[in-house]
């Protein structure tokens, strides 16, 4: 039998294993993302703050430059996602069979995902230097003008975007390898009992059923998308000019470049925004 | 001929066209490794030249030595390993030890504690950062190791995944030990956890390669270049052109070993850790 205070240790007990980490989402999680709220109505700056209503909210309206990183986190998404879902998904179907060296070249795939941005950046940065790059090579070899890639302002985003594209098809592919391995081998014998060929098993088994799997991949590309900061703080740093800004990197600069934080802030809420609204897509579509 | 045998033959050329293409687009992905190994061994005079050749002719080994020693990577690395063990190690233990009050246990409040946990996967870093940085420089953790690895502890991803794995476990096997006078802690400690290893194992890797690669909160949180991790060291020594070149390229080959090795060894785990995902935090 239990003694009263065995039952009452018993029933802190849960309260006690889930506290360190209860501690953790408040004060990392939750405590910032409500001050970053408060610090959005705030003029902050190193040599003090006051409160400024909706001054930020305002300048954010009128800031040319703000508008100029959502057009260039929305390029760069445009760019980055329906490439790598389509390309993540051709190679999970073409793996999702019996082949010889399926491992190896499956890690082939997933290895650039696996370095980090920052690498990602300076190996690409490398591949499109203009006067030392590999790619100005090869143009000048084939007797092709050379391009200042990176440089340009026209070509600096579908720079970055290839680069990105490569360091993100492993983990997506990844995603939808899980999802064929769940269809049942059954529903392929029995359209082939009824002669259907390669292409009609993709196109009436395989899609439908991994709809759910395509969709989560695309939310959580986009997700991702907005949230690109690392490759592109190495590669350009949000230049040419503003050519390759993106909102991240935007709050990055006006926080701890110009250190007005509470603009920065405000920029922050509007990125929190969109990610947040995301989300709840994705978790609809989960749940439905 | 019989009936079967065309079809085979049209299976194989599909079979042999999908596996071709899969080769060159593997090759395609390796590229740009291999061209990092590539300037990573070769000497200043023949990367910077206009029509760098694939292979160095001379191997400029002493690469790899500049930027270990005189460029400081040596310490970097020491303080990414620090950072990135550190943020395992409390992960670890305050993830599962959530995970398991949320999975063996009835009490009030769980669905709403676990719920709390989850939301904040949806508050991703980029918009915590600038609280994030006055909160540390209140409490004096600018440019310091607890600020570098407290704030990015995993708060939610390996809660979840704990609890996911926590929950297969046998009650019985917890009642029996309790029946015996074990603690709380001790049913934690020394039943559920070591059944946990596949999980652990998964949380831990990942949250190693997180923050291992991670730029943008050591950019934010370190201010004295002793402080530097790995990835800040090459973001922003890459523009110093005493160093660009050959040795950094030498140190972000060095960076991604530890990376490809545990890839290597617990391969099935990185697998199922990325099937998990929309969880990363």
């Amino acid at each position: 039998m239990k003694t009263p205070a065995g039952q009452r240790r018993g029933k802190l007990a849960p309260y006690l294993f889930v506290a360190p980490n209860i501690l953790l989402v408040l004060t990392f999680a939750f405590y910032p993302l409500v001050y970053n709220v408060v610090l959005s109505f705030q003029d902050w700056r190193l040599e003090g703050w006051r409160f400024a209503g909706l001054e930020n909210y305002l300048k954010l309206w009128t800031d040319d430059v703000f508008w100029v990183a959502v057009r260039n986190t929305i390029y760069y998404t445009a760019g980055v996602v329906p490439p790598t879902v389509i390309l993540a998904l051709a190679v999970a179907v073409g793996l999702n069979r019996p082949l010889w060296g399926r491992l190896a070249i499956r890690s082939a795939y997933l290895l650039p995902n696996m370095i980090s941005w920052v690498v990602v950046g300076l190996i690409w940065k490398w591949i499109f230097s203009a006067h030392y790059g590999i790619l100005n090579a090869f143009l000048k070899t084939l007797g092709l003008p050379e391009q200042m890639w990176l440089q340009d302002y026209r070509l600096t985003m579908p720079c970055i975007i290839l680069a990105s594209i490569w360091a993100n098809v492993g983990y997506y592919m990844v995603i939808f390898l899980a999802g064929l391995q769940s269809i049942p081998a059954n529903f392929y014998e029995a359209a082939e009992i009824d002669g259907a060929d390669g292409w009609a098993k993709f196109r009436h088994i395989t899609l439908p059923l991994l709809r759910p799997i395509f969709f989560m991949v695309t939310v959580l590309a986009v997700i991702n998308s907005f949230r690109a900061f690392d490759q592109i703080y190495v590669m350009t740093g949000g230049g040419p000019g503003r050519a390759s800004l993106v909102l991240v990197l935007y709050i990055y600069l006006s926080a701890f470049e110009a250190w007005d934080l509470g603009y920065a802030a405000t920029i922050a809420v509007m990125l929190f925004c969109i990610v947040f609204a995301m989300t709840l897509v994705q978790k609809r579509v989960f749940e439905g | 001929m019989r009936p079967g045998s065309h079809r085979f033959r049209k299976l194989t050329t599909a079979h042999l066209t999908i596996y071709v293409m899969l080769t060159l687009g593997a090759a395609g992905m390796l590229f740009p490794v291999l061209w990092m190994l590539s300037i990573a061994l070769k000497p200043a005079n023949e990367i910077f030249t206009p029509i760098p050749q694939l292979l160095p002719r001379h191997f400029a080994w002493e690469n790899f030595a500049i930027g270990w020693q005189r460029s400081n990577f040596s310490r970097y690395f020491g303080n990414s390993l620090i950072v990135a063990c550190g943020a395992v190690a409390f992960s670890v233990l305050f993830n599962s030890m959530a995970g398991f009050g949320l999975a063996k246990y009835r009490f009030r409040g769980r669905e709403a504690l676990f719920l709390l946990i989850l939301s904040a996967l949806m508050i991703p870093e980029h918009v915590r950062i600038i609280p994030l940085y006055l909160l540390m420089s209140k409490l004096k953790w600018v440019d310091t190791f607890q600020g570098l690895i407290i704030p990015v502890i995993s708060q939610a991803f390996g809660v979840f995944l704990m609890r996911q794995y926590m929950t297969t476990l046998p009650d019985d096997l917890l009642e029996a030990a309790r029946i015996d006078g074990a603690s709380e802690w001790r049913l934690f400690w020394q039943v559920a956890l070591p059944l946990c290893v596949p999980a652990i194992a998964t949380n831990a890797i990942f949250q190693f390669m997180w923050r291992w690669n991670a730029l943008l909160w050591p950019l934010i949180v370190t201010r004295t270049e002793k402080m530097y991790t790995v990835q800040l060291g090459l973001a922003l020594f890459q523009a110093d052109t005493s160093v660009a070149g050959g040795p950094i390229m030498a140190m972000s080959l060095v960076s991604i070993i530890p990376i490809v090795v545990i890839f290597g060894a617990l391969q099935r785990y990185f697998i199922q850790g990325i099937a998990l995902t929309g969880l990363k935090d």
